[in-house]
């Protein structure tokens, strides 16, 4: 599958994701954030931007990964499902993809993950930004 | 994404630890000494924090929510919109966000974050 359209890819502690880059509005320092009671553990709370509240999601509790708390930016990612941002540990910047846009599992997020995609720095898991923010807005 | 342009004005501001929360002001028909089974807003940050002996409690007709202390706001705030991925935390309880001293803080219906607190498996 040809990616004609570009793929920001960043790391979430030791592993790499990609989302579309014309999702991807911009990358943030983030601040100290405010939790929100009754939230699910992967979304670390949220943070006021330009008027709007951003949740913070982090891909390592979601993924089932070993948590790193290291990061200190996000990746926000604007979909017409919402927007949200992503945790990141480094950015890795721009490009195009090759390798296979399958789902990578049939359960949870995974669902909502493609890959293995190759990019430069390795091999990278595709986030289909759409229904990932569909899947976490039902997830509760 | 939609952002609210709604305001709201009259909340009681809340501390739960070291986290926040604010109700609408009237919703909360008295303020009491915390009584024992009380349910307390801390379980929604931390499952089974316990409540300060000197805290306060925040009674709605017949429930009661058990925060460490509180404070009157009467300006008019502008109430930022729920983001759809925490529409149904706690239940759906929650009705937005205010920005206020410099921080944010989540705006809860009193009823349904108190019933939630009280059943915590009925959360979402």
């Amino acid at each position: 599958m040809a990616d004609v359209h570009g793929h920001l890819v960043f790391a979430c502690g030791s592993s790499l994701y990609a989302v579309p880059a014309d999702t991807a509005s911009e990358v943030v320092n983030v601040p100290t954030l405010t939790r929100v009671p009754g939230a699910p553990a992967h979304l670390l709370g949220v943070f006021a931007h330009r008027g709007e509240v951003l949740p913070v999601v982090d891909l390592t509790r979601l993924t089932g990964h070993p948590i790193d708390e290291t990061f200190k930016r996000a990746v926000l990612v604007r979909t017409p499902q919402g927007s949200v941002a992503l945790t990141a540990t480094r950015v890795l910047g721009v490009t195009t993809l090759e390798g296979s846009f399958e789902r990578l599992g049939d359960v949870g997020v995974h669902q909502h993950l493609r890959g293995p995609a190759r990019a430069a720095a390795g091999e990278v898991a595709v986030i289909d930004t759409q229904t990932f923010i569909e899947f976490l807005s039902t997830a509760g | 994404m939609t952002i609210s342009a709604e305001v709201i004005e009259g909340l009681v501001l809340c501390r739960v630890g070291v986290d926040r929360l604010a109700v609408q002001a009237q919703e909360v028909t008295a303020f009491e000494l915390p009584h024992p089974g009380a349910p307390y807003a801390g379980v929604g940050f931390e499952p089974g924090a316990l409540a300060p002996l000197d805290g306060k409690s925040l009674r709605h007709h017949h429930t009661s929510l058990v925060v460490d202390s509180v404070e009157v706001h009467a300006e008019r705030l502008k109430l930022l919109a729920v983001p759809p991925v925490l529409r149904l935390a706690w239940g759906g309880a929650l009705s937005g966000f205010v920005e206020t001293g410099g921080l944010l803080w989540p705006v809860l219906s009193l009823e349904r974050f108190a019933a939630h607190t009280v059943r915590p498996e009925a959360a979402s």
